[in-house]
């Protein structure tokens, strides 16, 4: 039994190898993502589906993960995964309950109108509109916030290895604050973060009916 | 292992945005990772914001972008900057009152009259997404759809007529009537004409949609602003300063206009 706990490897570590085919990594990774797959699930999903939900989920990042692109990590990306198959799960129910009250409406509207590809965000229009605003009003509130993530956004843009990535995004942070640690960019990231976040939540459903 | 057992040592739950953005090294994933099965509410995060840091990873140029026009677009003016720096000399500890007297002229020349306030106004497009949808459309659905797709290629006259025969061609309950008001507003605004922009950002901003109430009501203290307008300027600012969204802008402009 693998211990879900142990901080030995990282996710993305156990990911590596597991792309490169080692089987226990890939086992060990799968178990870890289940339990917080679960975690999440559990408080949205009703009991009878959630095993299912889970299940369906890991399916698809089983089946996606080796041509994952892209430089988020393993974990995020799974949880992006977890989303729409949760979301589609929610759109599936909605659609039992008008195909058993509504028959001839439901004839009438293709299946593709409502299946969304798992791996990708549902409104990615919409989203990236909403995301675009809520950096824009960071921005605006606080210039300190909009220039670091500025910076940091430069940094991958370049691109790069992890600590290569890291490396330049504290370099160009310390040009405006030469004092600045490690862990100190780590907080005042986290926290320009949680702004960025307030703003998203307070703008929520805003762009798509603004 | 993250707990704060230094000042220099973050907790797990500040390192929530060095981790969900990748720029953890291998052992600080892992312990952050572990923690996470201790404090669920890190899953939750990490769940719920997934998106978005996804989209942040996956084109970080276009978000930058953003970032940094708005950055450039907050920057004071060359004016305002020379007044800042003149009233921080006006200090009796800074100069001799002699000097005071002096440096208060230059002041009062440099100071933006009435014709200025258009300085302190921030003309930006307001963000619009165009979604594709697949219910049959009104000729008012149409024309609001082609008139946002000039507006998104910064062809403002063309959209503000557009939205003008959409808002004629639309019903009284047309679910888009608000949104078209705001969008001519903004488009006439941008267009150069501030005085006709008005009227449609009023009507928009007696929406009880509080998003496109509030985003008019900002247009709208722009409006007045380019127009010259202090007062009028003043109030539609002031109905914003408790505004998450437009708070701190309309706080900062109120505060620009103090002298006026």
């Amino acid at each position: 039994m693998v211990d879900a706990q142990s901080p030995t490897s990282s996710l993305d570590a156990l990911c590596d190898r597991a792309v490169a085919g080692d089987e226990r990594a890939q086992s060990e990774l799968f178990t870890n993502l289940r339990v917080r797959f679960l975690q999440v699930a559990k408080r949205r999903v009703h009991g009878d589906h959630l095993e299912d939900v889970v299940q369906d989920a890991l399916r698809i990042v089983l089946d996606k993960y080796h041509a994952r692109t892209g430089e988020t990590g393993i974990l995020v990306w799974s949880y992006t995964v977890l989303r729409n198959v949760i979301g589609n799960h929610y759109q599936a129910r909605k659609r039992d309950v008008e195909r058993t009250t509504h028959v001839e409406d439901w004839q009438t509207f293709g299946p593709a109108a409502v299946i969304v590809d798992p791996t990708r965000d549902r409104e990615s229009a919409e989203f990236t509109g909403r995301l675009e605003e809520a950096i824009a009003a960071l921005a605006r509130k606080s210039p300190r916030c909009g220039r670091l993530f500025a910076n940091l956004l430069e940094s991958f843009r370049v691109g790069g290895g992890q600590r290569e990535v890291s490396q330049r995004a504290l370099e160009l942070a310390q040009q405006e604050d030469p004092g600045l640690s490690r862990n100190t960019f780590y907080v005042a990231l986290h926290r320009c973060r949680a702004q960025l976040r307030a703003l998203l939540d307070a703008e929520e459903g805003s762009l798509s009916h603004v | 292992m993250f707990e704060r057992d230094d000042a220099r040592t973050p907790r797990a739950a500040d390192l929530m945005a060095a981790y969900e953005l990748g720029l953890l090294d291998e052992q600080d994933r892992a312990r952050f990772e572990s923690a996470t099965l201790e404090n669920p509410e890190l899953l939750e995060e990490l769940f719920e914001h997934a998106s978005e840091t996804q989209a942040l990873r996956e084109d970080p140029e276009r978000y930058a972008r953003v970032a940094r026009s708005t950055l450039r677009a907050a920057e004071p003016s060359p004016l305002a900057r020379a007044a800042s720096g003149l009233r921080r000399l006006l200090s009796p500890r800074v100069l001799a009152p002699a000097v005071v007297a002096a440096a208060a002229v230059l002041v009062l020349v440099l100071m933006p009259d009435g014709g200025e306030l258009n300085r302190i106004a921030v003309l930006e497009p307001a963000p619009y997404v165009q979604v594709d949808t697949r219910a049959a459309e009104t000729e008012a659905a149409t024309l609001f759809r082609d008139a946002m797709s000039h507006y998104l290629d910064a062809r403002w006259g063309e959209a503000a007529d557009l939205l003008d025969r959409a808002l004629d061609a639309g019903d009284t309950d047309w679910h888009q009537a608000e949104q078209a008001h705001l969008y001519l507003g903004v488009s006439r605004l941008l267009d150069g004409d501030a005085a006709a922009a008005l009227a449609p950002l009023r009507e928009a901003a007696g929406s009880s949609r509080l998003p496109i109430a509030e985003r008019s009501r900002w247009y709208l203290a722009q409006a007045h602003l380019v127009a010259g307008d202090a007062e009028a300027a003043r109030e539609a600012l002031g109905a914003l300063v408790d505004s998450p969204v437009y708070g701190d802008e309309a706080a900062a402009q109120l505060e620009a206009l103090t002298d006026h």
